[in-house]
């Protein structure tokens, strides 16, 4: 039995925008998951991550191409589709007013096992909430909140999860002990499909990432191999002092040299010829200075990906920013933090750190008041958006 | 085997929104507490300034109140369901086995009980300061079914604007329309007391035949013709609304 858990050939999918038009967000996505694989489909916001695995969990229908989800079609056989998957989405659903108990068994009893009772208290144990059980869910944090969401999927023992952008809005904290829960459903022999926006989330917990940009799968494979698509390494030349770097900023005129600290990073073709001239330009002005190779980051991997999928594919006619007020889909802000073009991209280590972890910490779910739960939705989106 | 599940499914619901519906205490007070501050004012305050055609104070208003009751207690269905939308439970429960029927049905159910729950105590609250029914057997039986074929449609009204809404708060407006539309009718006052304009809108419009019809049932003084008129706006505006409500829904959650 090496059939793939998730099949995806040539999706389509558009939505009819705001003024008349229609905005093409998926077109023609390919992919397939393997059984017990954890795959991450990676993209910034509005890329269409939360479309495809609507379309998976049989929740909208595809325009165009198709989909099976344990050898189920989903477009034909929704029911024995949803019967063996669960959907995690990107805004926990879970019931403020019940208690997290209450919410177990009730997911129990709607998949129809035969003891949605002890079920629930198996799932507690396994994600940490036995203690919190009998609390309604107006009082879990938000890193609980979600923590018992994901347990509400994994009542029923479902073969294929669906996470999308499970750590988004959540504080460190919160995303580790999520991390720490998806690692756990790995182990159990569950095929994982995830959707983030983080590198680091995608590198960390997927065996396969494969990259959603402008409506299409970019790039993917394993996070080594993503790295192999960027570009070739960089020369790192170090300086004591400024103005020996500034010397070698006016040595290397004809180069891309990015200024980071004191340090310049020199890009090259990779070829020994290209570094021999850098360090020979340097020699000849006798400047100072130590060098090293430094291999792209993952980070750098994404963004030259998407960079380029964006002056390919995104013509500027296909704006596919969408501010209807009428869908809820306010965050249809595409134009994302990942720019592949960024001219003042440096220090990418730093960078990263950035991106994958500094959001708004004050952005997670819960802020208390258990009465405005459905403010809580704009809240979490503000959140996402960084 | 389907049937089962969609029964059963149904009944997980209709627990679910019952549960959350005895949680809030605002709801309790507003489904409960309400109706009868409503009634005692219209016993004690307003009933004795009125010409009711030598009908009791109670005996006249209790009809209206029950109205009344359903009324703002529907109101709950369009706030709860709004918040599912909003909140993507929905769709949770669309990613799952779940028979669809039993989304709506639930909460359809629900409020079916929780009014007939609460149309209950205003009965006995009724009995306590002066209602005396004169009804036999079948005219509480006939009563009943009226309020309920009446909750179940004015249900579906409420789970329309609940679909509808953009936002929780504002999915309730529709049901002060309806208390509106009751208060423009014979719930309170005789048709015949008012400017002749209004009278001929109250005359003719769904929420006079109905408390009339709901009066004489209880009271054991017939006016036949009015119950089939009564019995037909529910079930036109029942149909009506259930049919938009899947329309709504099917839209939604698209
Ligand atoms: N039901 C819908 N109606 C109209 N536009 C939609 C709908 N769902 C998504 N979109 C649009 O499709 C784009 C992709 O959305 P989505 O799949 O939610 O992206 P992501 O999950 O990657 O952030 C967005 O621009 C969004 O506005
Ligand atoms: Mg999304």
């Amino acid at each position: 039995m090496n059939r793939a858990a998730i099949v995806a050939r040539g999706l389509h999918k558009s939505f009819k925008g705001a003024k008349g038009g229609t905005q093409e967000v998926l077109r023609g996505i390919d992919f397939e998951v393997g059984q017990g694989e954890v795959f991450a489909l990676l993209g910034s916001n509005g890329a269409g991550k939360t479309t495809a695995i609507r379309i998976l969990a049989t929740l909208i229908a595809a325009d165009g191409g198709t989909a099976e989800v344990c050898g189920f079609d989903v477009a034909r056989q929704g029911r024995k589709v949803r019967e063996c998957i669960s959907l995690t989405g990107q805004f926990a659903a879970v019931d403020d007013i019940l208690t997290g108990r209450e919410n177990l068994i009730m997911m129990g009893k709607l998949r129809h096992i035969p003891d949605p009772r002890g079920e629930a208290e198996r799932q507690l144990a396994t994600f940490g909430l036995t203690e919190a059980a009998d609390k309604p869910l107006s009082q879990y944090s938000g890193g609980m909140k979600r923590r018992l969401d994901l347990a509400m999927s994994m009542i029923g023992s479902p073969q294929v999860v669906f996470l999308d952008e499970p750590t988004t809005g959540l504080d460190p904290q919160g995303r580790q002990s999520v991390w720490e829960v998806v690692r756990t459903m790995a182990r159990s022999g569950v095929t994982v499909f995830l959707t983030t926006q983080y590198l680091e989330e995608a590198d960390s917990l997927a065996d396969r990432i494969a990259v959603l940009d402008g409506g299409r799968i970019a790039a993917s494979g394993s996070a080594t191999q993503l790295k192999s698509l960027a570009p070739p390494p960089k020369l790192e030349l170090s300086f004591l002092e400024e103005a020996e770097m500034a010397r070698a900023l006016k040595a290397l005129a004809g180069y891309d040299a990015q200024a980071c600290g004191l340090s310049l990073l020199v890009s090259t073709d990779g070829s020994v010829r290209q570094a021999a001239e850098v360090l020979a330009a340097l020699e000849s002005a006798r400047i100072a200075a130590t060098f090293a190779q430094r291999p792209p980051t993952l980070e750098e991997a994404f963004l030259f990906i998407i960079g380029a999928g964006s002056k390919t594919d995104r013509s500027p006619g296909t704006g596919m920013i969408d501010e209807d007020p009428d869908n809820g889909y306010a965050d249809g802000d595409s134009d994302s933090s990942y720019t592949g073009e960024n001219p003042e991209f440096e220090c990418t280590d730093e960078n990263l750190e950035i991106e994958c972890t500094g959001e708004d910490p004050d952005s997670s779910y819960t802020e208390g008041d258990p009465d405005n739960g459905y403010a809580g939705r704009s809240l979490t989106h503000e959140g996402a958006l960084r | 085997m389907n049937i089962r599940y969609a029964l059963s499914d149904t009944l997980v619901m209709t627990g679910r929104v019952m549960k959350q519906l005895l949680r809030s205490v605002d709801t309790v007070i507003t489904v409960l507490l309400m109706p009868i501050m409503m009634l005692l004012a219209m016993r004690y305050v307003f009933g004795g300034a009125m010409d009711l055609g030598g009908i009791g104070t109670a005996d006249y208003m209790l009809p209206g109140v029950i109205l009344f009751c359903i009324l703002s207690g529907i109101s709950y269905t369009a706030f709860r369901l709004n918040f599912d939308v909003q909140k993507g439970i929905f769709e949770r429960f669309h990613s799952m086995p779940v028979a669809k029927s039993s989304i709506l049905g639930g909460h359809v159910l629900a409020s079916l009980v929780s009014n007939i729950v609460s149309v209950a105590v205003l009965v006995l609250v009724g009995l306590v300061v002066g209602f005396q029914p004169g009804a036999d057997m079948a005219g509480w039986a006939f009563a009943g079914v009226l309020v309920v074929l009446f909750t179940i449609a004015m249900t579906w009204i409420s789970v329309f604007f609940g679909l509808m809404a953009k936002s929780a708060e504002a999915s309730g407006v529709f049901s002060y329309l309806l208390i509106g539309l009751a208060f423009i009718s014979s719930s309170f006052v005789p048709v015949g007391t008012m400017p002749p304009a209004l009278a001929a809108f109250a005359q003719f419009q769904p929420m006079t035949p109905i408390v009339d019809s709901l009066r004489g049932l209880l009271l054991g003084s017939p006016v036949s013709g009015t119950y089939l008129v009564a019995l037909m706006w529910c079930i036109v505006v029942g149909a009506a609304f259930w049919a938009l409500s899947v329309k709504a829904y099917r839209q939604r959650m698209r």
